[in-house]
């Protein structure tokens, strides 16, 4: 058995036996496999052509780049992007005002609040799916009751759509989080500054213009990079409301399409590469706040 | 004003209400209606609630139910022994992480977190022709090492911010009783984090219950093919039973709906502590 001391020579040894189980696992399940992509990118894989091989080095980027069903999944992706970037702010700091506020019903308001970050995205979308459903679903059965239009719209005919909804289900799991991080960045307001401000003459309004919001930034920052994530890496949604197939697919189902039912992993991995080219920005500020968050403890 | 104010309030739960809670509410009312009456009726609620679809998926001999309840098995299962595998080895990493100072420790800790933002197209192709070679293709150790490669960033995190807001002097004071590292780490530092350490344990079981596309391509037999793969199913199989497709889909919700509204102070809490991955 180990009979160190701590802080003895063998202290050297120990912090690398410690974490040895989990770099195996990151190197062999993530670096090593996402090294291989990026190689895979530069050769001829196309299992629909098995003769091909090699390394053809920036072909399958070229080819990607000039084929449109690619765009159109970027611009896809971006429109989904805006949407829930914006929406995810909104509704977030609007949320945290809302369980801000001191009151008998705290507790139940914040359990409602968090529950539809905990389930799975998968079948988000199949719920909502049957709320925008043309026949049977709630918004036309209230629309037509509400003698607001004559027959019930086509939700999910529609790419712009079925896009648009697809960002209100994002939105549905990604507002519970961001509204924790903006309900603890406002519990850590100091309490007089509102109280001299008050003093001041300024109104709620302005409080909240010229206190709150600029308190916030830093937490808007950091949700801005989360919810980048997950509008890159859209997928669930996408597929339990319209499929694979279709012109609504984004970044990731279009890469799924070519990877597992076209089978040309040259330009399916390329692809991927790009998407993580794409998530540079983000990463960068993902990257400067795990970095603050060091100087912090 | 004060009035005013206490309208606001109210219009805003209210709000917030049927935006978290309507969709949920919608599916349970579609899944208590027939086939039939989906189609002809023009009321909102439906006039005769049957429960007959929850009882087809609940039933062990009928096709759908036995699918479905393996589908629940095998989520259940899968979501446990990850929490298992995950949680000791980030454990020990968060621990070295967070009070030894070695050489390479902010590359290596940084190298970890990166991983976070790797989409798991990246990585699947070669784990897929990996685990082809290894025999670890349709078994769930596949999945869970997958699992485990994806969330040990955020349980690290979680973990060593918290041992690091722990006082060194209760460790130190042990060292001195004779205690090694590794028993300092069993016998001080862990009892002081159990808080932290259950709601890691939570979002990892979150985390992999929710999992769609890992399992879609590394595992989809029955044998260990997750509840979010068997749902999907019955969309393409019975495209039409939509009360069938929402009774499915509100019990598979149930587990994770349960421990976010029980725990919800943990999850809170591990929610802030660290980034969680969406």
């Amino acid at each position: 058995m180990f009979k160190q001391k701590p802080g003895s020579r063998k202290d050297t040894v120990l912090p690398y036996l410690l974490i040895l189980p989990m770099v195996l696992i990151i190197v062999g399940l993530v670096y090593y496999p996402v090294g291989r992509t990026i190689m895979t990118s530069f050769e001829a894989k196309d299992f629909t052509k098995p003769l091909q091989t090699g390394f053809v080095f920036l072909d399958n980027y070229k080819a990607l780049l000039t084929d449109s069903t690619i765009w159109h999944s970027v611009t896809n992706t971006l429109y989904v992007l805006v949407l829930i970037l914006v929406g995810t702010i909104t509704l977030g700091i609007f949320t945290s005002l809302v369980l801000f506020k001191d009151s008998p019903i705290k507790g139940f308001v914040l359990a409602i609040t968090i529950l539809p970050w905990a389930l799975p995205p998968i079948v988000n979308g199949l719920l909502w799916r049957g709320v925008f459903h043309p026949q049977f679903g709630i918004i036309n059965k209230l629309l037509l009751e509400l003698n607001i239009v004559e027959t019930g719209i086509q939700w999910l005919s529609k790419p712009f759509l079925v896009l648009t909804i697809a960002s209100l289900v994002v939105m549905w799991r990604t507002v519970p989080l961001a509204s924790m991080v903006f309900l603890s960045a406002l519990t850590a307001i100091p309490s007089d500054i509102y109280e001299s401000a008050q003093m001041d003459g300024c109104n709620s309004v302005s409080a909240f213009r010229y206190i709150t919001l600029p308190m916030l930034r830093p937490s808007i920052a950091i949700v801005l990079t989360l919810t980048s994530f997950v509008g890159v890496n859209l997928f669930d949604e996408i597929v339990s409301l319209t499929g694979f197939s279709g012109q609504t697919r984004t970044l990731l189902v279009e890469a799924y399409i070519r990877l597992f039912s076209f089978l040309n992993f040259g330009q399916g991995s390329a692809f991927v590469a790009l998407i993580m080219l794409a998530s540079a920005v983000p990463t960068y500020f993902y990257i400067r706040y795990l970095n603050a968050q060091v100087e912090y403890s | 004003m004060k009035k005013k104010f206490q309208w606001v309030y109210i219009l805003s739960v209210a709000f917030l209400i049927i935006w978290s809670l309507g969709p949920i509410a919608w599916s349970i009312v579609m899944s208590v209606t027939t086939q039939k009456e989906m189609f002809s009726s023009t009321t909102i609620l439906p006039q005769e609630p049957t429960l007959t679809n929850y009882q087809k998926l609940l039933k062990q001999d009928s096709k759908p139910g036995s699918a479905f309840l393996r589908g629940m098995r095998n989520s259940l299962s899968t979501s446990i022994l990850t929490i298992a595998f995950v949680l000791p080895i980030a454990v020990l990493s968060a621990y070295a992480f967070s009070r030894i100072k070695f050489k390479g420790r902010e590359v290596i800790r940084i190298g970890l977190l990166i991983t976070f933002v790797v989409p798991a197209l990246a990585t699947i192709i070669t784990l897929y022709q990996m685990f082809g070679l290894w025999g670890l293709l349709d078994k769930k150790i596949g999945l869970i090492i997958i699992y485990a490669s994806s969330f040990f960033p955020l349980s690290v995190w979680m973990l060593s911010n918290h041992f690091c807001t722990l006082p060194r002097e209760l460790e130190e004071a042990a060292w001195l009783d004779g205690c090694t590292r590794i028993q300092g780490l069993f016998k001080v530092v862990l009892p002081l984090s159990y808080p932290v350490l259950f709601a890691a344990a939570l979002t990892i079981f979150l985390n992999t219950w929710n999992q769609f596309m890992i399992p879609l391509i590394m595992a989809p037999v029955p044998e260990t093919k997750p509840l979010t793969v068997v749902i999907t199913e019955f969309v393409t199989k019975h495209s039409t039973e939509y009360g069938m497709i929402t009774a499915g889909g509100l019990l598979a919700l149930i587990p994770p709906a349960f421990i976010a509204i029980i725990f919800r102070k943990y999850i809170a809490g591990g929610l802030v502590a660290g980034s969680v991955k969406g």
